[in-house]
């Protein structure tokens, strides 16, 4: 999808910024991420309105040697639906800094805490018993 | 799918619950406990849950709070109160999320726990709540070390407090937030800290203002006043008579009395950093510094994922905390007097 813009996929997935370094959570999954390398300045860039494909023109143009990396990474976001195609599809026209990418991105994905949100009562639960005891579940 | 609060049969249902605590308040006499910031008068059906209510509660010191909520909480099973069991889930999809939203719409606050079809229901504008059982103590495995925990949850959102799932460590009422995944040696930090004189308010779930004190300063209350660490961790901090004392629970561990330990009390404290440990055993244990996101990573989620309540604000309210407090990664030693002595010296530099 180069060419459709994106928007974070609320209200499941929420996210805070510390400078520049993102914390995204998926409310519906329980699973949490974090972004490596040039990570953060790609998902900043997708969430204020930047077309993939002007992203990974601008590094294809600048030579950049993360580009790879970078289409596989924004195919990573997409498949975690962190991010959607927005309504609003009004592309941000300011170029990409290809220079934002010095270093390859990368999702880190946590679930650690994934089976506190990932209750699911209707394909596994005892018509007697109800849901499944934890200790047995695990 | 979110529906309108008035016609949502969850809604209904919900009320349905209240109602009935409702009736059986009404007519019983509760236990009052004294709580920070929170008044609960419990009416329980159940001795076991009224004996883990005593034993678990960090009852507070001294007057009231001003702003203190007053809480009245119905704990009882289907046939104590003369009523149908419990309803199972009945809609072809559950998403827990989903759950909270359509009851928050409402002015409630609720949750389900398939595996006893326990109903937790709790009305904001009221500060009433009930906790609807199929049977007497078909609660679930980990509440006897944090009952009410939902309820205070909830009521204690409306004063922008919240219950952070995080251990504490302090000095002279100084302290930090020591947080991260399961396995990452908290409560072990915490106890060895205990055990040589240090103050906790928490090993497991604290109450964390950010706007109390008058200077500003985020302070973490203590709700409970039971720690947990497996026979393992007790037999490296010295502590196996602890072990003797009660039976394991359903992860394994031992539930105690903070002041089983005989060192440090459980005590409000003054947060000045925020602690994400790692077991490194190493020689030595070593502080230094993290970043905001680190701090965010090791604090926000299992408080997000595990307590449930207006999630998504409460990802600002903990990214609020990384902004707000110093965070530092705690390399651990193997030494438990070793790890506490490095924690109140960073203490005694902290405050």
């Amino acid at each position: 999808m180069p060419d459709t813009v994106f928007e974070l996929n609320r209200p499941d997935v929420v996210t805070e910024s510390f400078d520049g370094e993102f914390v995204v959570l998926d409310l519906s999954s329980g699973v949490y991420f974090a972004f490596q390398g040039s990570g953060n300045a790609i998902f900043q860039a997708l969430e204020q309105g930047a077309r993939p494909g002007d992203i990974l023109a601008a590094l294809e143009t600048a030579g950049n040697a993360h580009r790879a990396a970078a289409a596989d990474f924004i195919d990573a976001l997409i498949s975690a639906r962190l991010i959607r195609p927005a309504a609003n599809q009004q592309a941000n026209a300011a170029p990409f800094p290809a220079a934002a990418v010095a270093t390859a991105p990368a999702l880190e994905r946590f679930d650690d805490l994934a089976e506190l949100i990932l209750a699911d009562p209707i394909h596994d639960a005892d018509a007697d018993r109800g849901w499944p005891l934890m200790a047995e579940a695990k | 799918m979110a529906q309108s609060s008035t016609g949502d049969p969850l809604v209904a249902y919900a009320r349905e619950i209240l109602d009935l605590g409702r009736r059986h308040m009404a007519r019983a006499q509760p236990r009052r406990y004294r709580l920070p910031f929170a008044t609960a008068d419990v009416f329980s059906t159940d001795s076991a849950f009224s004996a883990a209510c005593d034993r678990a509660l960090a009852v507070a010191a001294g007057d009231a709070q001003d702003d203190a909520s007053s809480l009245r909480l119905c704990i009882a099973d289907a046939a104590a109160l003369g009523c149908a069991p419990p309803r199972g889930w009945w809609e072809p999809s559950y998403s827990a999320v989903d759950f909270e939203r359509r009851l928050e719409a409402a002015g409630l606050g609720g949750a389900y726990w398939h595996d006893a079809r326990m109903w937790t229901v709790f009305d904001r504008a009221t500060g009433e709540g009930v906790q609807l059982l199929s049977r007497p103590g078909a609660w679930p495995p980990w509440e006897p070390a944090s009952p009410l925990r939902l309820f205070l949850a909830w009521a204690h959102l409306a004063g922008g407090r919240r219950l952070v799932h995080a251990a504490t460590l302090g000095r002279d009422g100084i302290g930090a937030l020591i947080a991260g995944q399961g396995g990452s040696g908290k409560s072990g930090t915490t106890l060895a800290g205990l055990a040589a004189g240090l103050d906790s308010a928490g090993d497991d779930y604290v109450l964390v203002d950010p706007a109390a004190a008058a200077d500003g300063a985020i302070m973490a209350h203590p709700v409970y006043r039971v720690a947990k660490q497996d026979p393992a961790g007790l037999s490296r901090l010295g502590l196996s008579r602890l072990a003797a004392a009660s039976a394991p629970n359903w992860q394994g561990k031992h539930e105690f009395d903070v002041a089983a330990i005989g060192g440090g009390r459980i005590s409000a404290l003054k947060l000045k950093a925020i602690l994400a440990p790692r077991i490194a055993g190493a020689a030595q244990t070593r502080i230094t510094p993290a970043s905001a996101r680190d701090a965010m990573l090791a604090l926000a989620p299992s408080s997000v994922f595990q307590i449930p309540g207006e999630r998504v604000s409460a990802l600002s309210f903990f990214a609020g905390l990384a902004r707000r407090l110093p965070a530092f990664r705690v390399e651990l030693g193997r030494d438990p007097a070793e790890i506490a002595a490095r924690i109140d010296a960073f203490l005694g530099e902290a405050a």
